[in-house]
């Protein structure tokens, strides 16, 4: 399996490439905020004809928004809502320049009691845990209010 | 007798002694004058009243004889002529009564005479004759003038020769009376002589015998105290000078004793003062001599001091003469300084002129350097061209892997061609970092050249200014050279009269050490004077502790 690193603020994640559907660079325009919005939508861009909303996932776990820099970059992704509705989203997050391959059989290493979930890899030539992005965790439950407008 | 005695004083007693023996001489002496004078008187008398008269009883006798019968006989004789017989005849007449004028008067004095009834009438016998003299004389001048041979010899016969013979009994008869006289006369004058004599032995006994009485006793008043004396002033020689004299009668050698006594009693004063001062001039001398060791130590630091002095003086005199060459060498470096500053003068708007192209040349590196800036600016703005291809890359790569992922086991090369991409993106960003970074170094590099260079400009500017300042004061110095020759001639002038001076400083000072000298030998002089007055000193405590003192005996008793 292929996972996407991403940093929110210092700490490192790993999200599925099953969800991806393209990584871009950061083409949001600054002020594009909205009224009424929560603090986490960070805009909207056009893909290819279609306005796609972007949550500042820094913005969303930190309380601070991503740092503009070229690493930090939109994570086009399938969004699977509860009324069962398949939206594409994009997902604002920094240091989105790596993937990772591990086997299937190293893959959730489950911690219990917090329901988080973990990955074993040897990056930068040594051995660490890293969280992985679970988008049915991670993303609030008012995401598809966000995801409407 | 001796108190007596005593209480006159000695010269009185001299006095008396003498007039006593004076009188005692004067006496003998009379008494023996007196017995000349009778001897002298009895022998002039004789001589007088009985040597002449018979003297001139020969003479008369003679005269008879040779003056008138002898020219008588010879007339008779015809040996003779008449009037040669008359002149003798004359000449002995007048001769005859002469002599007896003078015997008549000798005669007369004669005080015997009167009471021998003899020498009466021998002298009425020889009046008679004289008169029978002169008859006859005159009877034989009558004769002879009548030239009457016949007459002549008988009256011869008949008168002359009688008278003749008569005078010679005459003459024997009053000769033996005067020898009876003088044989009279001589006894008289031997007893009178053996009375006298005894007389005056007896005199000269007594004389002797009072006079050594008187002289005993005199010598015994003086010699007494003179012994006294004597025995006190042994003792005094032999330094004993406790001792005092007691004497009771009021004469010379009362006055010489109570002399005596006080002369000791000051003698014994005087000693035990110069004991005292003996003692004090003993340490006064230790002390002197103390102090002229000192003095002698001061002399020879002055000496020494002084030769360093006079070392340092001949330094300076040398160091005069050093700095007068040093002086003239200055000079001469004085005008090779003007020289030298004309030539720096020259040489300053040499490098005025290659400043001010050093100012231009600094403009131009700044223009070069600003380029170089833009340059700089131009691979930063290349860098981030390459940094966003490898942006891109990375980011096809990452979509590469995504969508390699999604086609499964038919993406699994293409997965390893998009990490080779990504592996290419992230060292080309790498480069592109190390590149950024190297042209923010020179960029920064350049920044600070051109500030230094500005820097460097600004000091250049400031450089020609002060090289024109320099200029212009280096004029003044070549000025104030040039002027500088005439006071360095003056201060050569007096360095050699400072020279001169210290080398009169440096004899002075070898005087001042030759006086130094000599009075460390007046010193050493004084020192040796010292040590004899010590020696004296000791001498004179010496002397001084001969003499047994009262106030020895006092403190002995004391000690007892």
């Amino acid at each position: 399996m292929l996972f996407l690193l991403l940093s929110i603020t210092n700490k490192r994640y790993a999200l599925s490439a099953e969800h991806i559907i393209e990584v871009i660079p950061n083409i949001l325009e600054a002020n594009t905020t909205s009224p009424k919005t929560p603090e986490y939508f960070a805009g909207r861009i056009n893909y290819y004809g279609s306005l796609l909303p972007v949550a500042d996932i820094c913005q969303m776990h930190a309380g601070i928004p991503c740092v503009n820099k070229i690493s930090t970059r939109i994570i086009l992704i399938r969004h699977r809502n509860s009324d069962g509705q398949e939206t594409t989203i994009g997902l604002l997050a920094e240091k989105v320049t790596e993937t990772v391959k591990v086997g299937k059989k190293e893959k959730n290493i489950t911690h219990a009691d917090s329901g988080k979930s973990f990955l074993q890899v040897g990056i930068d030539g040594k051995s660490s845990k890293i969280e992985i992005f679970d988008l049915s965790v991670m993303l609030p439950s008012n995401f598809e209010v966000f995801c409407k407008k | 007798m001796l108190n007596f005695i005593h209480n006159f004083s000695v010269k009185m007693r001299l006095a008396g002694f003498i007039t006593l023996l004076l009188a005692l001489l004067f006496y003998t002496g009379f008494t023996g004058l007196q017995g000349t004078l009778s001897s002298n008187q009895t022998l002039s008398m004789v001589y007088d009243h009985h040597v002449i008269p018979l003297s001139e009883l020969r003479n008369l006798e003679g005269l008879i004889h040779t003056g008138i019968v002898q020219p008588v006989d010879r007339l008779l004789f015809e040996q003779i002529t008449w009037e040669e017989c008359q002149q003798r005849v004359e000449k002995s007449r007048s001769y005859i009564t002469k002599s007896w004028e003078i015997f008549s008067e000798k005669i007369s004095h004669d005080q015997d005479i009167p009471n021998d009834p003899e020498a009466i009438r021998i002298l009425d016998e020889t009046k008679k004759i004289i008169e029978q003299t002169e008859n006859v004389l005159g009877t034989l001048t009558l004769i002879m003038q009548s030239r009457k041979t016949e007459q002549l010899d008988s009256y011869s016969d008949s008168s002359l020769y009688p008278l003749a013979e008569r005078y010679s009994e005459i003459s024997d008869q009053i000769s033996s009376l005067i020898l009876n006289e003088i044989k009279q006369k001589y006894d008289l004058s031997q007893e009178n002589y053996n009375h006298t004599k005894s007389n005056f032995i007896w005199t000269l006994a007594v004389s002797v015998v009072l006079s050594l009485i008187l002289s005993f006793i005199l010598v015994r008043s003086i010699n007494t105290p003179l012994q006294k004396i004597a025995a006190a002033m042994r003792h005094l020689i032999e330094g004993d000078l406790s001792e005092r004299l007691s004497y009771e009668w009021q004469d010379e050698f009362g006055v010489l004793i109570n002399g005596f006594n006080q002369m000791i009693q000051y003698l014994d004063e005087l000693i035990s003062e110069i004991e005292k001062s003996g003692i004090q001039v003993t340490s006064s001398v230790t002390q002197i001599a103390a102090t002229i060791k000192e003095q002698e130590a001061t002399v020879n630091e002055q000496a020494a001091t002084s030769n360093e002095i006079a070392a340092s003086t001949t330094q300076i005199a040398a160091t005069g003469n050093n700095l007068m060459a040093t002086m003239s060498k200055v000079a001469t470096m004085t005008t090779n300084t003007a020289v030298a500053a004309a030539e720096s003068h020259h040489r300053l708007t040499k490098i005025n002129d290659i400043m001010a192209n050093m100012e231009k040349a600094t403009g131009s590196i700044v223009a070069g350097l600003s380029i170089l800036t833009e340059k700089a600016a131009g691979i930063t703005g290349v860098t981030q061209t390459i940094n966003k291809i490898a942006d891109q890359t990375n980011l096809l790569s990452l979509n590469a892997a995504i969508e390699a992922e999604k086609a499964g086991e038919y993406g699994a090369g293409f997965s390893v061609v998009s990490s080779e991409i990504r592996r290419l993106a992230d060292q080309t960003a790498a480069a592109t970092y190390d590149i950024e970074n190297m042209a923010g170094e020179v960029q920064a590099a350049i920044a600070r050249g051109v500030m230094s260079i500005e820097n460097f400009s600004e000091d250049v500017r400031k450089s020609v200014a002060e090289i024109q300042l320099s200029s212009r004061q280096i004029v003044e110095v070549m000025d104030k050279v040039q002027s500088l020759t005439g006071p360095i001639e003056s201060l050569n002038e007096g360095i050699s009269a400072q020279t001169l001076g210290a080398e009169q400083i440096s004899e002075s000072i070898n005087q001042l050490n030759e006086a130094a000298q000599q009075s460390a030998e007046s010193v050493s002089q004084t020192s040796s004077t010292i040590f004899r007055l010590n020696k004296a000193a000791l001498i004179l405590q010496d002397g001084v502790a001969r003499f047994k003192l009262i106030s020895d005996i006092q403190s002995g008793n004391g000690h007892k």
